[in-house]
């Protein structure tokens, strides 16, 4: 007898679909139905039909958050990508010292998102923090992101960056698939090493890349949440005050269910529309490239 | 001949063992050079290290010139890579003229070199395809075709036709030929197929170890090997082995069995002295088999046919004689029932004698 090939398949994977369908697609579908509702989870709900979305296009705090989601992941994306390339290229080849290098990458992104941020704000601290205490040397004020907007999505930004570990490992893993010979060929052929890096390496990560930079827009408008809590709740003037973090105010303290709920559907829309257009965008180079 | 390619005491070192030591090797202009051996006997690290891409200590000159402190690009060598090495993004025309654009040719002149090199390997047509789109053939092709953009001084070849089948292989070697005869260059091909190594070579170096073990014509190598090592590494299936003792002053005895030498081969024989008898199957005739000699050799024994091998347009017959394992090459109608017994001499102009403790041909 021919053993089935499907069935064992699907016997491996029904507790993650079970777990996908518990946590993720009924959630999602609640949200969806909970955005056409007035919910305070004191209350019966009310229907609004469209009234929580068409909220939206009115209300300030709402497009303040969306501008300042967006410029975290327009900012932040690229400088992570880049970093975390940089890292990959000196780090992908074995060396004495490269074990240790590689766990110093990887270190910040295993910490939690919450004793990150708490970490942050003693790095910050304006009295006695490490980092705060080196601003002044370049004419910033030790305090300036308590107060300057600008200074304060920054941070923010900084904080992002060090969570590349998952990013580095990736590409160090596609860095080394690459044959030697081809390399080796490039030696050969008298290429210089700019012309290694442009015509060999990065049309080779680029698909990996093109990847990582959806996925990682989509990571940015999520993990902004803690640190635009924990270290600058929301401020200065909703400075920080992302999507997310807005979501949550809504939702969990002003009890306004149906409202967070249109917003999430929002959010989960912008971060679709932003991985369509960066895979368009990207392939384009990529053919005008090669 | 003038030299275009000389090695003196080159030497490398891969993780603290020496995988090459005092090499010595000199290469002419139009030459083809084939160097064979097992894997692991250093012949790819040779050619790294000439190119550039391995460590080496000695002296490496092409066309005189000292490159030994040279960075890979800047010494005129063609190299031809097993896996070919592709660029994958690349179309083949992007791939041939990738190693003139870096060297910062003009692009009249690349688009010359690559009408040249198309038209040399019959890739006109494919120029616009990607490696993936290419079969094996094709993309071997256009390995050499790319090494043929640059009119190197010398070429390394390692083992360039080892994944292709073998009509494919056929014809990619008098496409080699071709080329090289063409361009003049010094050519070092490596390999671990003796079938190409005889094919190609105009000398044949047989390495062991790091150490080159003989480096003759080829036919000299396959007919008076300096070893016993090089003389199993040629011919297929392998040459048969006895183990005698020296019979003064015309023959070696092996077990019961006194076995006479040509002439040639008296001078070695001292009294006791532990020696190996070397016999290629075709030199072990069969009696009833038409490729044997007509006139009865004096010194036919009796073995029995353990089993018979086809190999197309010749047979090979494994024998037991004398608790030995032997093997003999016949024409392919011969019949040979396994268990019968039957009638054997050895061709003495065939037999190479050598040393039993050094293995080196006396």
């Amino acid at each position: 007898m021919r053993p089935s090939r499907e069935l064992p398949a699907f016997a491996l994977l029904w507790p993650l679909l079970a777990g996908t369908l518990l946590l993720v697609i009924l959630p999602a579908a609640a949200t969806l139905a909970m955005a056409l509702f007035h919910y305070d989870a004191l209350t019966a709900p009310r229907w609004a039909g469209a009234e929580n979305l068409a909220q939206l296009f009115t209300d300030p705090v709402f497009r303040i958050a969306l501008r300042n989601s967006l410029w975290v992941a327009l900012v932040a994306v690229p400088l992570r990508l880049l970093l975390a390339l940089l890292l990959a290229l000196l780090l992908h080849a074995p060396r004495r010292e490269t074990p240790a290098l590689r766990a110093a990458v990887v270190l910040p992104t295993a910490v939690p998102d919450l004793a990150w941020a708490l970490l942050w704000l003693w790095i910050l601290n304006p009295l006695y923090g490490p980092l705060a205490g080196l601003l002044p040397l370049f004419g910033i004020p030790a305090d300036a992101w308590l107060y300057d907007p600008l200074r304060a999505r920054q941070v923010i930004v900084l904080m992002l960056l060090f969570g590349i570990g998952e990013l580095v490992w990736v590409l160090i893993a596609v860095r080394r698939e690459v044959p030697h010979e081809l390399y080796e060929l490039c030696a050969v052929e008298g290429a210089s090493r700019l012309t290694v890096f442009r015509r060999l390496t990065l049309p080779l990560l680029w698909p990996a890349l093109l990847f990582l930079a959806c996925r990682d827009a989509a990571l940015t408008m999520q993990t902004t949440f803690v640190p635009g809590m924990i270290v600058t709740n929301g401020g200065p003037n909703y400075a920080t005050t992302f999507l997310p973090l807005l979501v949550y105010q809504n939702g969990f303290e002003y009890l306004r269910f149906g409202y967070a709920a249109a917003q999430t559907v929002v959010m989960l829309a912008l971060t679709l529309l932003m991985m369509v257009v960066q895979i368009v965008l990207l392939r384009q180079w990529a053919q005008r490239g090669a | 001949m003038t030299a275009r390619l000389e090695l003196q005491g080159l030497r490398v070192q891969l993780g603290g063992r020496d995988v090459l030591r005092d090499f010595d090797l000199s290469v002419g202009a139009g030459e083809l050079l084939v160097l064979a051996g097992p894997s692991g006997s250093g012949k790819s690290t040779l050619l790294r290290a000439i190119a550039g891409l391995t460590e080496s200590s000695g002296s490496i000159r092409i066309n005189g010139r000292e490159v030994f402190a040279l960075p890979p690009g800047a010494r005129d060598v063609a190299m031809v890579f097993q896996n070919y090495a592709l660029f994958p993004h690349l179309t083949v025309r992007g791939n041939l003229a990738f190693g003139p654009q870096a060297r910062g040719m003009t692009r009249w002149e690349i688009e010359t070199r690559i009408a040249a090199a198309a038209a040399a390997l019959g890739l006109e047509s494919l120029l616009e395809r990607h490696p993936r789109e290419l079969s094996g053939g094709e993309r071997q092709r256009v390995a050499l075709a790319r090494a043929l953009m640059r009119h190197a001084a010398v070429w390394l070849m390692d083992e360039p036709l080892s994944n292709l089948d073998a009509p494919l292989r056929l014809r990619a070697r008098s496409q080699i030929l071709n080329i090289h005869r063409q361009l003049g260059g010094a050519t070092i091909y490596v390999t671990h197929d003796q079938t190409e190594a005889l094919a190609l070579a105009d000398r044949l170096g047989i390495l062991r170890d790091g150490r080159l073990q003989q480096l003759d014509a080829p036919m000299t190598v396959y007919r008076a090997p300096a070893n016993l090592f090089v003389a199993r590494f040629l011919g297929h299936p392998t040459m048969n082995v006895l183990e005698v003792t020296a019979a003064p002053p015309d023959a070696v005895q092996w077990n019961a069995r006194r076995l006479p030498l040509r002439a040639g081969l008296h001078a070695a024989l001292t009294p006791g002295r532990r020696l190996k008898l070397g016999l290629r199957p075709e030199h072990v005739h069969l009696t009833g088999s038409r490729w044997a000699p007509p006139r009865g050799d004096e010194f036919v024994m009796r073995g029995r046919i353990e089993r018979a091998e086809a190999g197309g347009e010749q047979q090979f017959v494994m024998l037991e004689v004398q608790d030995a394992m032997l093997v003999a090459r016949v024409e392919p109608e011969f019949e040979a029932c396994p268990g019968a017994e039957i009638g054997l001499s050895f061709d003495p102009s065939g037999m190479l004698l050598f040393d039993a403790q050094t293995e080196q041909r006396l």
